[in-house]
């Protein structure tokens, strides 16, 4: 029989400590930065305007590793991961200089001898996808791989400096973990179909800048690829989950691709962009909140600022557990 | 094919329309950036896609190296030239 693969668990860590953008205007008082507001005011306009958003999460005493590790120990004293278990750990955080060496440490550290580890990079908050990608292609092609460990992450200093991504979003930080298994029993949601669309050139590009439009014909033909090569309808799609950035800018795209989904923008003004854990806070989210446990074709979203562009289609388990365990959301990790 | 006259005009007229209420001053708005004149990104890309519609262009073959929120308003509206 051939396998399948599926989200099996999902959670995430996002700090308490908020940065107001209000008190932090002065940063673009600062000689020779580039970005694609001239002004703090500029910038505070477009926030509110189009983001609806006023601030981001910051982590201000743990590094993005304890984060991590925090979370992961967290769910392995919950029962809810297993290290034995797991037999590749795949490491997705934003940046290439993020979680450096996690991978071998939390296989020494928390008993995953068994797991290969594997690190995505250069996708940016697109990684995430990738790694999903990757997970449920491994599930289904070896016969003895059956649970994946996904890692995510995000994480800056306690400024504005580097998280602002071009007219697109603000970043937040956060940590999030997802396990991918061939086991549907119980399961959250199976991953069905994926298109990423990468466009090299963009690596000349300044994406501090306004780069709107590409991002829309990008998202676009993201989308597309996937509708004609698994033969989709707009009506197939039942709901999307956008991640916590230009809402608005998405929202253009699905309107030119035909689709009249529900949108789930739920989390979208309270923490800000989660880079590669909006995917898993915002897919849990909702199926958190979705009390009457339906099946739905779930399109998500996602967006790699130097020119990675996924578009990822779920099928949501209506036997999964209604009953979810306390978050690591908003609490203290161990 | 569209005159070129013909072209700048609907290319203002979306852009007037788009842009909550902006008036191009012609003698001086022709040499101001787009962003410089309070329309943002999302406002912009209205923008983009009215005027695709309105000179029946293929929005995907744009090229969205080329017109950007930095472009001045006269640039903008040459871009749009070379695909009618």
């Amino acid at each position: 029989m051939k396998k399948q693969a599926f989200i099996k668990h999902l959670d995430y860590y996002i700090p308490k400590d908020l940065l107001y953008f209000k008190d932090h205007l002065d940063y673009f008082q600062t000689e020779g930065i580039r970005e694609a507001f001239q002004t703090g005011e500029e910038f505070y306009t477009f926030t509110q305007n189009i983001l609806q958003l006023d601030k981001v999460s910051v982590e201000r005493e743990m590094t993005l590793h304890q984060m991590a590790e925090g979370l992961l120990r967290k769910n392995v004293e919950a029962g809810k991961l297993v290290p034995e278990s797991i037999d590749y750990v795949l490491l997705a955080a934003d940046y290439s200089y993020h979680l450096e060496n996690f991978g071998q440490y939390v296989q020494n550290h928390l008993g995953m001898h068994r797991a290969n580890v594997i690190r995505i990079s250069d996708n940016f908050c697109n990684n995430i996808d990738t790694a999903v990608n990757i997970a449920a292609n491994l599930v289904k092609a070896e016969e003895h791989t059956n649970n994946i460990l996904i890692v995510a992450g995000c994480k800056e200093g306690y400024s504005l400096k580097r998280r602002l991504v071009g007219s697109y979003g603000v970043i937040g930080d956060a940590a999030g973990m997802m396990i991918v298994s061939s086991d549907g029993e119980d399961a959250l949601v199976e991953i069905k179909y994926q298109q990423t669309v990468t466009k090299g050139v963009l690596d000349k590009i300044d994406h501090s800048k306004d780069n709107t439009l590409l991002h829309f014909q990008s998202y676009v033909e993201s989308l597309q690829k996937l509708m004609d090569r698994h033969q989709l309808a707009p009506s197939d799609i039942d709901r999307v989950i956008l991640h916590n950035a230009n809402h608005l800018l998405v929202e253009q795209c699905l309107i030119n691709a035909g689709i009249d989904a529900a949108i789930d923008k739920t989390n979208q003004t309270k923490y800000g962009h989660l880079g590669t854990v909006d995917l898993i806070y915002n897919l849990q989210t909702y199926l958190e909140n979705d009390t009457a446990l339906k099946s739905e074709n779930i399109l998500t979203l996602n967006i790699g600022v130097l020119g990675a562009y996924a578009s990822t289609l779920f099928i949501s388990n209506p036997n999964r557990s209604s009953r979810w365990e306390v978050r690591s959301s908003q609490s203290e990790l161990v | 094919m569209m005159e070129v006259i013909e072209i700048s005009n609907v290319v203002l007229k979306v852009m007037n329309e788009k842009a909550t209420g902006l008036t191009i001053d012609l003698e001086q708005d022709l040499e101001a950036k787009i962003k410089t004149l309070g329309i943002d990104s999302m406002q912009f890309l209205t923008m983009v896609i009215g005027v695709c519609e309105q000179l029946g262009i293929d929005l995907m073959k744009l090229n969205s190296m080329q017109i950007s929120t930095d472009n001045t308003v006269g640039e903008f509206i040459d871009n749009f030239k070379q695909y009618v």
